[in-house]
């Protein structure tokens, strides 16, 4: 492919931000989807930026299958746009070589065999043969190429999924669901997988309706609930640090001078500080001179907080943040 | 960056290599299937008994009238393209790599023609082997064999087209098979008696002869020098008019095929 090729930029009647050309960003602005009279998404707005992996959360029904079709060129938006690299997915010159995605594992023709499907793909993306068997490798399906999808595991399918994915050497990943069907090591390395793909310069967008699934893969989450968006932020900024010490009472009075105020008593006897970090709580209890029992992340409190988030339907458009802070939450430590 | 006047036959380039790299594609997606070669096995079995048992006359007409109604295969086959992917979910990956939807729908048409230009020559053939095995000489007629298949070649082709159309407009392969099954066989029919019936003053054929089956068997008839298709009407208009009207159908139907797919949501 020449560079003079690469370097036009296709008509664009979304006025594209030049800012966003070849940058690997999707942003989404304005995004609303009705079906007939069914909304499914309404005024979504939110940024992907590369480098990062993106949680797209919410609960089934939620919407996010609709806002990533839409995002993919699949479904026309009723208002709003979706734009990567700045203009619409179905103006890429070359979309599979921008954007990989992987909607769901059912997409195949099972009689055809994995290596035929894939040089299928190959051919219509432009690219030589010789992906085929790179692709398959980096998935570890090299030793079942010649072996019919029809007779391939869930998880099988979802590594076919993902080479095909891969085929054209995309920058962006976007992946609808992926935990469903994948076993335990599968899931262990598709973590490993999308890391590395982000660490390397990589845009990822990961949707899931269980945030436990994907809190240690991603760095930001964008919650939606009842087609709505709730939550934009860094996950950071949700977790909480679950402690037991000797003395409570010392310990809250010396996280206080830290401005470290958001804390709640469970039932077993610990506190849980949101906001916090391990660190931050552990100079507290320095300070306080009192002795850690335990010192975790608590992520439980975090899906106790997605939860709240979305299941009220009172939800503010704006995001939600630190307002929501249930008082029952009881978190048992990292898992 | 280049000069604009440099940019628009560089994109017109790209977009060429495209479509052929759907088309390549569109090949694999055919020939790892079985359709196109059952297809092919009726179609061209049927032809071969057919002028095996034809009744005395020239070759090249009989050629003609044959091969006049073996379209609908090449229909089949071009709906197929289609529909199969619908079937099994594959346009969503189809979608995602070719996301300009026009120019996967005309790969597929151009994959499709190509198909049914090969199973015309495939369905000559094997008319001209049945006539001569029933004694006809195949070189007294060559030159009007020749032209005959040529057009046949043409209006197949055109056959495969529309049924591309076709399977884009309902998707299921089902709706599709019988949709032009019916058509073809059933409904044209239907309309031409429903117009004969409601106009029994002037002569019928003068409309119906313009319907989508009929000007493609007409087509051949004609410059297979018969005068009427099938002992079932005159022919009045000379061979490329009728052909005209057959493509004009098809580029309908085409039209309709392509813009309906553009707004379509993939869910």
């Amino acid at each position: 492919m020449s560079t003079i090729e690469q370097s036009i930029a296709p008509p664009d009647p979304v006025a594209p931000d030049v800012r966003d050309k070849d940058s690997g960003r999707v942003v989404v602005r304005g995004l609303t989807k009705r079906f007939g009279s069914c909304e499914a998404v309404r005024d979504l707005s939110f940024t992907v930026e590369p480098g990062q992996v993106t949680g797209f959360l919410g609960p089934n029904g939620a919407g996010k299958t609709t806002t990533l079709r839409a995002v993919l060129g699949l479904v026309l938006p009723t208002e709003g746009s979706a734009t990567v690299n700045g203009v619409r997915y179905r103006e890429l010159p070359h979309p599979a070589r921008v954007v990989g995605a992987v909607l769901d594992a059912e997409c195949f023709d099972r009689r055809r065999k994995a290596r035929t499907h894939l040089r299928i793909c190959a051919d219509a993306i432009g690219v030589p043969r010789t992906r085929v068997a790179e692709v398959l490798a980096v998935v570890g399906l090299g030793e079942v190429a010649y072996r019919r999808i029809g007779g391939f595991s869930t998880g099988m399918r979802q590594r076919l999924a993902l080479a095909t994915a891969l085929l054209g050497d995309p920058r962006v990943l976007i992946l609808d669901e992926p935990g469903s069907g994948f076993d335990p090591e599968g899931v262990a390395w598709l973590r490993r997988f999308v890391r590395s793909f982000a660490a390397s310069g990589g845009t990822v967008l990961v949707s899931s309706h269980q945030l436990a699934e994907i809190a240690q893969t991603v760095d930001r989450v964008v919650i939606i609930s009842k087609g709505r968006q709730v939550y934009d932020g860094l996950l950071e900024e949700r977790e909480a640090v679950r402690v037991r010490c000797t003395d409570p009472t010392l310990l809250v009075a010396a996280l206080a001078r830290h401005d470290l105020t958001d804390v709640d008593t469970t039932p077993d006897g610990a506190l849980t500080v949101r906001g916090a970090t391990t660190t931050a709580v552990g100079e507290a209890a320095l300070e306080a001179g009192v002795v850690l029992h335990e010192l975790t992340r608590a992520h439980t409190d975090l899906e106790q907080q997605f939860l709240a988030l979305t299941v009220s339907e009172y939800q503010p458009d704006t995001p939600a943040g630190r307002a929501v802070q249930p008082s029952t939450a009881q978190p048992e430590g990292a898992r | 960056m280049s000069a604009p006047a440099l940019e628009m036959p560089t994109y017109g380039a790209r977009s060429r290599r495209a479509l052929r790299d759907l088309v390549r594609a569109e090949s694999g997606k055919t020939f790892s299937g079985h359709a196109w070669w059952v297809l092919l096995s009726v179609m061209g079995a049927v032809d071969l008994v057919i002028a095996l048992f034809a009744t005395d006359g020239g070759l090249a007409t009989y050629e003609a009238d044959i091969l006049g109604y073996g379209g609908g295969f090449a229909a089949l086959l071009g709906a197929l393209c289609v529909t199969a992917e619908y079937g099994h979910r594959t346009i969503v990956t189809s979608y995602l790599i070719a996301a300009d939807r026009p120019t996967l729908t005309v790969a597929k048409m151009v994959l499709a023609a190509l198909v049914g230009a090969g199973y015309a020559v495939v369905c000559a053939l094997l008319i001209v082997l049945g006539m001569v095995l029933r004694g006809n000489h195949p070189l007294a007629e060559l030159a009007s064999v020749l032209e005959v298949s040529g057009a046949a070649m043409v209006v197949f082709a055109l056959w495969a087209v529309l049924g591309v159309a076709v399977g884009t407009l309902v998707r299921s392969s089902v709706v599709a098979i019988l949709a032009v099954l019916m058509y073809q066989w059933i409904a044209e029919p239907l309309l031409v008696l429903l117009v004969d019936f409601l106009d029994n003053q002037s002569d019928p054929d003068a409309i119906t002869q313009y319907l989508p089956t009929r000007s493609a068997s007409a087509a051949l008839s004609r410059l297979g020098g018969g005068t009427s298709s099938g002992n079932a009407f005159e022919i009045v208009q000379p061979w490329w008019v009728m052909l005209l009207v057959f493509t004009g159908w098809v580029a309908l139907a085409s039209a309709a095929g392509i813009i309906r797919a553009q707004r379509r949501d993939i869910t």
